[in-house]
């Protein structure tokens, strides 16, 4: 499964890159990426979808995390509210690495690799840290924006 | 409490940290709105409703979220940015007289000017104390010179309203960000989520900076506004920036103030009356009987009100006894407009652009362009919370 940063979208629209790959984007940076839809005076391409339309996402499990990892981490401003974009993304990772749960709340046995692309520093070290062991173990790999595809 | 996300119980908020938001803003009783008291008495509040009370209030959702050191953290934070930016005196609640500052505007106001600050190059704004050891008239002088004042011209308007607007427009020009107080548009909460009579009492009042000072001016927030008193207001706030005297605002019932002041206070008065209605105009009046009507008249040649000349002449000593001065004092203003009552609300930028003063409006249009700025720091600049319907409306009317 592949999750996109709001610095990925940018790059595919100033790039106009055609995707072939499906990557999927948190309700935060659906919510941040409206300005870059508007300046690039695109919409997001079909292969860009929201995670949480999906019906195996689990709305209740990321607001939980979603809130674990805004008291974990700093980075982001109330002042000048930037930063919740990286939040959503941790807190997606962290119910995917989890599992995701069939609607029987079994966790299901088979689970995707993660990949994220991304081109904030700083997100790269929060993942870093979170994530060590899906890291080492190849379970969660980072990309930069630029190996979009 | 806990957040419910479809029947699920998703994650537990620490109820003392929501009370203690939700008292951010005290005035505003925030924490009597129906949603809140339900979640309080249920120990449950739906998530969508929580987004949408938020945006009601204004007031990220994601405050809520945060535990009790975190939220210590932050607003430790805001409590600092006005500690720094404001006068300590304008932030105490001042009981007895109902003058509360709305913090809510200030916080507002120091998010905008973080905005520009961290955003521009700003050079030091060199009429930021630049009135320190200068005389009341050589004060004068030297602010007309610097904002390109051409004084006749002011006075020259057929009415105060746009006298008032030529004024803005050239204080304007000299990097300093004035901000009026507006209803419409939701740049405050509205009136079903807050009584706008709470705002009533927030005075004028400057946010320090030293590149990019602040004026606020309450405009139509308080009915008692009319453009003869922000007039005054902002010259007041315009000689407290040059004196570099943060600690001063201006009080909702100036004449009392006025006639005790002392000290820098006094200096303050004494320029804003100069640049007014000098000195060397009023002097002929020495030894005459003023009458209402001569009160009337200076108001409506200098754009000032009623009340301001019968302060200035009674300062002068040119009203020589106090009972001259209370017969001339005019009756208290009574606003011919009910605060209440439906107006037809102006294009969503024309609101901004009050609200927020040139210097924000730019800067923010210019993030938008760039893409430098994100939706949400966009709609949270603008409007003080998420607003999409706003946040489309006010990029279709500026082609943005």
């Amino acid at each position: 499964m592949n999750i996109l940063d709001t610095n990925g979208i940018s790059y595919i629209f100033a790039k106009n890159i055609r995707l072939n790959n499906v990557y999927y984007i948190t309700p935060d940076v659906k919510a941040e990426s409206e300005i870059t839809e508007l300046v690039f005076a695109k919409i997001l391409p079909t292969n860009i979808r929201e995670i949480s339309k999906e019906s195996f996402f689990d709305g209740s499990k990321y607001l939980a995390q979603y809130r674990s990892m805004l008291n974990k981490y700093r980075g982001r401003s109330f002042y000048n509210m930037t930063g919740f974009g990286d939040i959503s993304i941790l807190a997606l990772l962290k119910i995917l690495d989890d599992g995701i749960s069939d609607t029987r709340g079994q966790v299901s046995l088979f689970r995707e690799d993660i990949f994220v692309f991304t081109g904030d520093v700083s997100l790269r070290k929060k993942i870093e840290d979170e994530f060590k062991t899906s890291l080492k173990a190849g379970k969660i790999k980072i990309f930069d924006k630029t190996d979009v595809v | 409490m806990w957040v419910m996300l479809n029947n699920h119980k998703s994650t537990e908020l620490d109820n003392s940290a929501v009370a203690q938001i939700l008292s951010l803003y005290p005035e505003e009783k925030l924490i009597e709105r129906p949603v809140f008291k339900n979640a309080f008495a249920n120990d449950s509040i739906n998530f969508a409703e929580l987004q949408s009370e938020s945006e009601k209030i204004l007031i990220p959702w994601q405050l809520f979220f945060l535990d009790a050191i975190n939220l210590k953290h932050e607003l430790d934070h805001i409590e600092k940015q006005r500690a720094d930016k404001v006068s300590a005196k304008l932030v105490a609640k001042r009981t007895g007289v109902g003058n509360v500052t709305s913090k809510r505007i200030i916080d507002r106001l120091i998010r905008l000017q973080n905005y520009i600050s961290q955003n521009g190059s700003l050079p030091k704004n060199s009429f930021c104390g630049s009135l320190i050891n200068k005389t009341e008239k050589e004060a004068v002088t030297h602010t007309t010179v610097f904002f390109g004042i051409d004084i006749n011209k002011f006075r020259s308007y057929k009415n105060k309203s746009s006298a008032l607007a030529y004024l803005i427009e050239r204080v304007e020009s000299k990097c300093i960000n004035i901000s009026q107080g507006v209803l419409t548009n939701k740049m405050l909460p509205t009136w079903q989520v807050v009584d706008n009579k709470i705002y009533k009492s927030t005075s004028g009042f400057v946010i320090k900076d030293d590149s990019i000072p602040f004026i606020f001016l309450p405009s139509e927030i308080n009915p008692d506004e009319v453009d003869g008193r922000q007039i005054y207001t902002l010259i007041y706030l315009l000689a407290l920036i040059g004196l570099n005297e943060y600690n001063y605002f201006l009080e909702k019932d100036f004449r009392a103030t006025d006639l005790s002041s002392t000290g820098a206070q006094r200096k303050i008065y004494g320029i804003t009356s100069e640049f007014l209605l000098p000195s060397h105009e009023t002097e002929e009046l020495r030894g005459k009987t003023i009458t209402p009507q001569i009160r009337d008249n200076l108001a409506s040649a200098y754009k000032i009100t009623p009340t301001a000349v019968v302060v200035t002449l009674r300062m002068r000593k040119i009203i020589p006894t106090k009972e001259e001065y209370e017969a001339l004092l005019p009756p208290p203003y009574k606003p011919v407009t009910n605060i209440d009552r439906h107006v037809n609300a102006p294009r969503v930028e024309t609101s901004v652009r009050k609200f927020c003063g040139k210097y924000s409006f730019e800067y923010i249009n210019a993030g938008i362009r760039t893409n430098s700025l994100s939706s949400i720091q966009a709609q949270y600049l603008l409007f003080g919370s998420v607003n999409k319907k706003g946040f489309k409306k006010y990029r279709i009317g500026l082609k943005i």
